[in-house]
């Protein structure tokens, strides 16, 4: 459950939604018979858009806006912060950070003037054996089978971009010494 | 009236019912019981309980339904758990929510607890006290822990359990004296909600590990988190799972119930509800758009995932159950559930063990939207595939060999098989059967063909040929949507051959909906492939010889082509004993030196009253070789195999009424390092692996292995010197008992994998 509604999307927004309605079944028939693998790639990724532009407007979306805040250490936890532009869903699901394979599940989740806040607690043993460059994904419950490509992670975030956001790259410079 | 214009409007009457009869028409649970139904709330404090694993304090907050008056109690108790969802709301804008506990200055809490009452009402309508306890204080601070929570929830409830002891027995605030004597603490169910369904499991788990103080008779997960995978045993399981849930998209509450599944000593039936309309928020009227005063309200399906989907959108035309048929759905199955393992009514037994498949008019549904899944307890069903094990693709579980005939593929997918984690390559959200890479999900046949000749077939080897025993054949199945072309509604026959040739059979589509092509077409998550119980009488298979069933077929010449998994294949469900035990059973288990703990698992009808007599087979130890004890344990005298038998006389009003007998063998390995053996047999390698060399012995001694809790698990002739193991024997310790025409030894060997 969404923890505060938002301002109601303009009316454009709901027309385009209306258009892509026809367009997704489209989309999902053609991929089930393409036969090539770049195509039916190019034709997720349009799919993905499509939603993407599709999702219900009257809530709050804070996955969209979600990014790495600070990355901090006290004592033998270094706490890696992602911010939203609203506040986090609040229910039954977990958030997980996954900086390549490695998911990290246990967070502080807050609010503080309308942004939300997510706060991993992550072991320092564990945050300085990551791995430089892995890919860093935040997904509202698990993804099964997380790769080191990344691609269960793109294509969660591109089907759904409400549970799913790509943060960039991991480093471990951003711990703020 | 002239006879001719009665038989008119006898036909007429017929007619107008569109020709259909139905043989059975299980009672409704759904509807409204015999008591008027009152409600009174409790608020301790928002910080009156610390939990011990939790880093703060919680409150200690609820509502309780009750039949009026309380007269004619003490009454079976439920409680439930609500699951995780904003705390509080701003009074001068309830759209203003927030997670914080205790609420903030001009914040007042979201009562998320009071979303289940319309099912409380219903239940203290049937006889039911129900406590709906407030778990806000946890899911404020419960991201931030190891465990999100979880172990907090089961010391929450029981706290609370703890409170209504002390109402039951003393009183106190704010109830005074009104409840002493009104609850029954040993007829406990619980059910919970999103991350309270993961609360209620780990809750039976600490009330077991305290001693079972309170009697938790059944447990409900509805729409539940399963993080952790904790087994829950020995308890009636139901887990609702809704298709549409937007929050917890993965259904992960199936694992509850697929991995229960092959305990042998568990005597309990799990259930799985499937809504294939329902979401995750309807089910509580708090979380619910529109029915509660405070925010944070909302349809988790379109906030989350796609409400363009064509089956769990918003569409005039999708399959989406409304708010008031979800909340009938879980009345109506949730009652059945207590009603039959919190009380003792039998009445709804047709619907739980998918007999009746009909669901009754309280759900509002039809049976294209509700599927039960049943499992039987162990010693009610005899497994013919558990499709468990890479070798299920050969072999089944009853050694009869598997036979696939002209499939494009027969395989065994998923569960620890590593070469195919996931029966359909995706896993995720559109598998939630599947495991992940911290745990097994279900294993599985995958049955593929393209033509209408091919068929499925499992031998049924020797003395399980006789299946008079058991009324049903079940098994469950989903449609695999990855290799179905085009997407569509599948079927086939199940086929049961006697030795002599003789065959019947009938449609899987004459029994369940089972086969549908699941809908949805959201990426990522949908369409998502459940597996259900489909479930044929033994009886409508005519014409051939019951005590001689050679094998069960499945024949796929309904559908040209397609694709299907398949578990879970068992004759199921003992007939009913003219007496009423369900079979004498017992469980044993070791304690120190050659003493062994008996424990009586006989079930026997309400009312009925059981006298027992053991022998234990240890003639040695005279007249301590017999017991009348329920639950007894023997002292044996020495190592070796003793078959200790158990004897059941049951009484009713007017005297005995039947007798059972159920006998097994115990085997003892030595004791101490002195021991040795007197037969010259020895076996080796030990550790072993897949083999055994046996030297010394001669034809025609016998070779059996029993794991270190009694349980024979393989027995061979040894006719010759090398012995190979059965794969699916697990590591750990076992007896192997060699008996010979003069005597018995047992060597303790260990297996390694």
């Amino acid at each position: 459950m969404p923890d505060r509604r938002s301002q109601r999307a303009p009316v454009f927004l709901w027309v385009a939604a209306g258009f892509f309605v026809d367009m997704h079944e489209v989309f999902a028939y053609i991929c089930l018979y393409a036969k090539d693998l770049i195509m039916k790639n190019t034709l997720a990724l349009l799919a993905g858009m499509a939603l993407c532009f599709s999702v219900e407007r009257g809530f709050a979306q804070p996955m969209l806006s979600a990014k790495i805040g600070t990355v901090s250490q006290v004592g033998q936890t270094v706490e890696l912060s992602v911010a939203a532009e609203e506040p986090f869903y609040f229910a039954g699901n977990r958030y997980v950070l996954y900086v390549g394979i490695h998911p990290f599940l246990i967070a502080r989740q807050t609010d503080t003037g309308g942004k939300g806040y997510l706060t991993f607690l992550i072991p320092a043993s564990e945050f300085s054996a990551l791995p430089e460059g892995g890919r860093m994904y935040l997904s509202y419950g698990e993804i099964v089978d997380m790769d080191e490509s990344g691609a269960r992670g793109e294509e969660r975030a591109s089907a759904v971009p409400n549970t799913c956001k790509y943060l960039g790259v991991f480093t471990a410079k951003m711990l703020v010494h | 009236m002239k006879p001719y214009l009665l038989f008119v409007l006898f036909f007429f009457a017929w007619f107008c019912t569109g020709f259909t009869v139905r043989a059975q028409v299980t009672a409704d649970p759904g509807l409204p019981g015999p008591y008027a139904v009152a409600r009174d709330t409790f608020d301790l404090g928002d910080l009156a309980f610390k939990p011990p694993s939790f880093p703060v304090s919680v409150e200690l907050r609820g509502s309780v339904h009750y039949p009026s008056g309380l007269a004619g109690g003490p009454f079976p108790v439920v409680v439930f758990l609500h699951g995780r969802h904003v705390t509080a709301y701003k009074v001068s804008n309830p759209s203003v929510v927030n997670g914080k506990w205790p609420p903030d200055p001009g914040f007042t809490s979201i009562t998320s607890f009071e979303g289940y009452d319309y099912f409380a009402s219903t239940l203290a309508s049937q006889g039911f006290i129900v406590i709906s306890v407030s778990a806000n204080g946890i899911n404020a601070a419960d991201a931030g822990t190891s465990d999100a929570g979880m172990n907090a929830r089961a010391e929450l409830v029981q706290k609370h359990l703890d409170l209504w002891k002390g109402y039951n027995t003393v009183g106190g605030t704010p109830f005074g004296t009104k409840f002493v004597g009104k609850l029954d603490m040993k007829r406990i169910g619980t059910m919970g909600h999103s991350r309270g369904g993961e609360g209620v499991v780990f809750h039976a788990l600490l009330n077991r590990s305290l001693g079972s103080p309170y009697g938790i008779k059944a447990v409900l997960t509805l729409a539940p988190v399963n993080f952790y995978r904790q087994l829950l045993n020995d308890v009636p399981l139901m887990n609702i799972a809704p298709y549409c849930d937007g929050d917890v998209a993965g259904l992960n509450g199936v694992h509850y119930y697929d991995d229960a599944r092959f305990t042998t000593t568990d005597t309990t039936p799990k259930y799985s509800v499937l809504l294939l309309g329902g979401n995750h928020n309807f089910f509580n009227t708090v979380w619910t758009p529109g029915s509660y005063k405070g925010g944070g309200a909302s349809d988790d399906w379109m906030v989350y995932a796609n409400p363009l989907d064509p089956w769990c959108g918003k569409s005039a035309t999708s399959g989406r159950l409304d708010t008031g048929e979800q909340k009938a759905a879980l009345t109506t199955y949730g009652c059945a559930f207590f009603r039959t393992h919190v009380t003792t009514d039998t009445s709804f037994l047709p619907i739980l063990e998918v007999e009746d498949t009909h669901p009754p008019a309280s759900s509002k549904l039809d049976s294209s939207q509700v599927f039960v899944s049943y499992h039987a307890p162990y010693k009610k069903r005899k497994d013919i595939n558990r499709t468990s094990v890479v070798s299920n693709r050969l072999v089944n579980t009853l050694s009869g060999t598997v036979n696939s005939v002209g499939m494009v593929s027969s395989t065994i997918c998923g569960g620890s098989i590593s070469s195919m984690p996931s029966c359909m390559g995706g896993g995720g959200l559109k598998e939630p059967h599947a495991g992940t890479s911290s745990f097994d999900g279900l294993a599985a046949a995958a049955l593929r063909w393209n033509n209408t000749s091919a068929y499925y077939e499992n031998e049924i080897p020797g003395s399980d040929k006789d299946v008079t025993k058991y009324r049903s054949l079940s098994f469950r199945t989903a449609v695999n949507y990855v290799e179905t072309f085009p997407a569509r509604q599948l079927n086939f026959k199940v086929e049961l051959v006697d030795s002599a040739g003789k065959t019947s059979s009938h449609k899987v589509s004459s029994v369940s909906h089972a086969l549908f092509y699941q809908p949805g077409t959201t990426p990522s998550y949908l369409p998502k492939a459940m597996f259900n119980t489909v479930k044929m009488p033994l009886d409508s298979f005519k014409g051939i010889n019951h005590t001689k069933v050679k094998s069960v077929r499945f024949l796929f010449n309904e559908s040209d082509s397609g694709s299907v998994l398949v578990s879970d294949i068992a004759f199921s469900d003992i007939r009913k004993q003219p007496c009423g035990i369900a079979g004498a059973a017992f469980r044993d288990s070791l304690g120190t030196g050659y003493t062994v703990y008996f424990t009586d698992s006989s079930e026997k009808n309400e009312g009925d009253s059981l006298v027992l007599n053991w022998n234990f087979g240890d003639k040695v130890s005279g007249f301590k070789d017999t017991s009348s004890l329920r639950n007894p344990s023997h002292l044996f005298s020495k190592s070796g195999v003793f078959s200790v038998c158990l004897y059941l006389s049951v009484y009713r009003e007017n005297g005995l009424v039947c007798r059972d007998t159920f006998c097994k063998n115990i085997a003892l390995g030595p004791v101490g390092l002195n021991e040795t053996p007197t037969y010259p047999v020895s076996i080796a390698p030990n550790p072993a692996s897949d083999y055994l060399l046996v030297s010394g012995a001669m034809p025609g001694d016998v070779l059996e292995l029993f794991t270190q809790y009694g349980q024979s698990v393989f027995k061979t002739s040894i006719g010759q010197t090398r012995i190979v193991l059965p794969v699916e024997l697990s590591a750990g310790l076992y007896f192997a008992v060699i008996r010979t025409a003069h005597e018995t030894m047992v060597h303790k060997i260990v297996l390694k994998k």
